[in-house]
């Protein structure tokens, strides 16, 4: 099958989409640190205490969120246990 | 076997295994407080790799998830940022979870981004597109960092960015995503990094069947053939300038023609 | 005093602080009045990405040490290759300063499969131990072309089987191997108060008197969370150095001298400026201990 047209369309669009793009990298390459994820290895010994939960986590997310116990999703609603055993059976088929 | 290697292996597994089983041979409070340290350890490691899961369940569940998944699956490498793999099917077990059938593909979500963020750097190739003049049978698309698809019979796009959009935003993406749960919406999500961070949106099933190529490197006429016959409404001359600027593709290459 | 000062008169040390990431944005938007940075080697192990964009930054304006955490010297079963692979990579990007790692083990086999625990777990201190910590710094340092530190521990379990005290097995790893001893003084203390020591500071500076001046290429200094006597204390890397591992640093500093020092900080950390100026303390306390010594060898020549 021929596509020479097509594809030379989206040439053209391309190449024009090509020098927007460009010059925003730039500007994007100034966050990595604010992207960066938290470490996940280290030498301390942690205590393995409460007093550290969710340390990293707000360490990686900071000010954005926090940690709610029982999760978000109790206000997702969703399955009774039933419907969900039906849900994964249907998966299995 | 020589004793430094039984003792190694005796310690390794009194820190793993369950308080019935462990070896006596070792001073109990210090082996607590390596014990503690470990499962802190992997769970601090998960909560990273799995920010949403995390919130979805909060941190008591996850904890108790994190560590019958050390005992379980316990790391074979030195890095705690590629430990997880199978985290997903391990959540699927959890009777506790069991409400919570879409955990599971939210589970494989965080993953896929975890490792798109961890993938080598790569840059367009502008120059490339002129490439685009030759036979396209010779031409295959460059995927972007960590570009791969994931389809599920659940809302998992909507129930990602319930997690991870800016906080005033998030109850009523959490909305959005309720009702789609409700509705039985299923979501393919396309994952890749664009600079640093990792991106997801969903898919219609046009693009889905037509990522899916280029996820699997097809030849860019055998692409173009194949989406025309399955029927699909797609336009490579509207995808393509936009597969440029959100770094869906890096570049074009030519395969050398068989001789 | 066991060794004289003379050959350290007036040299002050490199003076580092653990990098870690809440302070990223700090280190990079205006450069810190610090000698070097120490990272831990496998948060930079991915083939891209952020976090290496950051180290990459980072070594532009600091320099850089390399501090390893997971590779498992002292696994009887020997190294993973691609662990080695990835530290030399590493190595080979940024040129550290310094390239450590723990006199430790935390790979073996279970059931016949390799498991990594991720930990810092001790090893046994007799010849057959010793052997395999030997072969497993001859291979890293063979591949990396560079001698490394290996870093004394703060153990929880005292294993069976020892036929050498710690500090015969550390100065005899690192003499066969031609490595240096990474020597944690906060370790030391975290050992002798659970060890049930009464005179903490004595019996540290004991245990220094054990080791010979030339192995020592640098100090880390931290502080942890305190227990009542008889609890176990967790080498947490949570507080501010201590009064005591302060007395051992300026011990340790007139025996080995003007060695590189960091200060270690990773659970509940604190400012920027506040970990800047933990590590100002040392330059000033080695400043004091060294000239000290330095002025008291000028009068004695007068």
């Amino acid at each position: 099958m021929n596509h020479k047209l097509v594809i030379s369309a989206a040439l053209t669009a391309a190449l024009a989409a090509t020098t927007v793009s460009t010059s925003a990298v730039a500007a994007d390459k100034e966050k990595c640190y604010g992207v960066a994820k938290a470490g996940q290895n280290d030498c301390a010994n942690l205590t393995g205490t409460h007093s550290c939960a969710g340390q990293s986590t707000e360490d990686n997310h900071p000010s954005e969120w926090k940690l709610v116990d029982k999760g978000t999703c109790e206000s997702l609603g969703g399955f009774s246990k039933a419907e969900a055993k039906a849900q994964l059976e249907s998966q299995a088929q | 076997m020589s004793e430094t290697q039984s003792m190694q292996e005796a310690l390794v597994h009194a820190l793993l295994s369950d308080d019935s089983n462990r070896d006596v041979c070792f001073d109990q409070k210090g082996l607590e407080a390596y014990r503690r340290g470990l499962f802190a350890n992997a769970r601090r490691a998960l909560e990273v790799t799995f920010p949403t899961i995390l919130q979805l369940i909060g941190f008591s569940r996850f904890e108790a998830c994190t560590t019958s998944y050390l005992q379980a699956s316990p790391p074979t490498i030195s890095d705690w940022g590629l430990w997880g793999n199978n985290f997903p099917e391990h959540l699927a077990q959890q009777p506790a979870l069991a409400e919570l059938p879409y955990l599971t593909d939210c589970a494989k979500l965080d993953w896929y981004c975890h490792l798109a963020e961890r993938c080598a750097d790569q840059t367009l190739d502008p120059n490339s597109l002129t490439l685009l003049e030759e036979d396209p049978y010779s031409l295959t698309l460059v995927p972007g960092v960590g570009f791969t698809t994931l389809e599920s019979d659940y809302p998992i796009v909507e129930i990602y960015r319930a997690h991870h959009e800016r906080e005033d935003l998030r109850e009523r993406q959490l909305a959005i995503a309720k009702d789609k749960l409700t509705r039985k919406v299923g979501e393919t999500a396309l994952i890749w990094r664009r600079e640093w961070k990792a991106q997801v949106i969903a898919l219609s099933p046009a693009e889905q069947y037509w990522m899916t190529l280029i996820v699997r490197q097809a030849s860019l006429g055998n692409a173009l053939d194949t989406i025309q016959a399955s029927g699909y409404d797609f336009s490579f001359v509207d995808w393509l300038p936009k597969a440029i600027e959100h770094k869906w593709i890096m570049g074009i290459v030519q395969n050398t023609p068989k001789p | 005093m066991a060794d004289p000062a003379q050959p350290f008169t007036g040299a002050i040390p490199k003076i580092g602080v653990g990098l870690r990431h809440s302070h990223y944005a700090d280190a990079l938007n205006s450069v810190a009045d610090i000698d070097f940075l120490e990272v831990h080697a496998e948060n930079f192990f991915a083939e891209g990405g952020a976090a290496l964009a950051v180290l990459d930054e980072i070594s532009q304006h600091y320099a850089i040490s390399i501090h390893g955490t997971a590779l498992s010297l002292g696994s009887y079963t020997g190294l993973c290759s691609q662990h080695l692979h990835k530290l030399q990579k590493l190595v080979q990007r940024f040129s550290p300063l310094l390239i450590s790692d723990h006199a430790c083990f935390a790979r073996t086999l279970l059931n016949n499969q390799p498991v990594h625990v991720g930990d810092l777990l001790p090893i046994e201190f007799n010849e057959r131990s010793l052997a395999c910590l030997v072969r497993n710094i001859q291979q890293v340092q063979e591949i990396l072309g560079r001698p490394m530190l290996i870093e004394n521990l703060s153990a929880y379990i005292q294993l069976p089987g020892a036929t050498l005290t710690e500090t015969e097995f550390l100065v005899n790893a690192c003499q066969q191997t031609d490595c240096q001893l990474l020597l944690d003084l906060n370790n030391l203390v975290v050992n002798a108060h659970n060890a049930n020591i009464k005179n903490i500071v004595p019996y540290v500076i004991d245990w220094i008197e054990q080791i010979p001046s030339s192995i020592v290429g640098e100090f880390h200094l931290a502080g942890c969370t305190p227990v009542p006597a008889g609890e176990i204390m967790v080498d947490d890397h949570s507080q501010p150095v201590p009064d005591e591992v302060w007395q051992v640093y300026e011990h340790a500093l007139r025996r080995f001298g003007p060695v590189p020092t960091l200060i270690e900080w990773d659970t509940h950390l604190p400012t920027w400026n506040s970990l800047l100026k933990e590590a100002h303390k040392a330059r000033d306390r080695a400043k004091a201990t060294l000239t000290v010594e330095s002025s008291g060898t000028a009068e004695t020549t007068i």
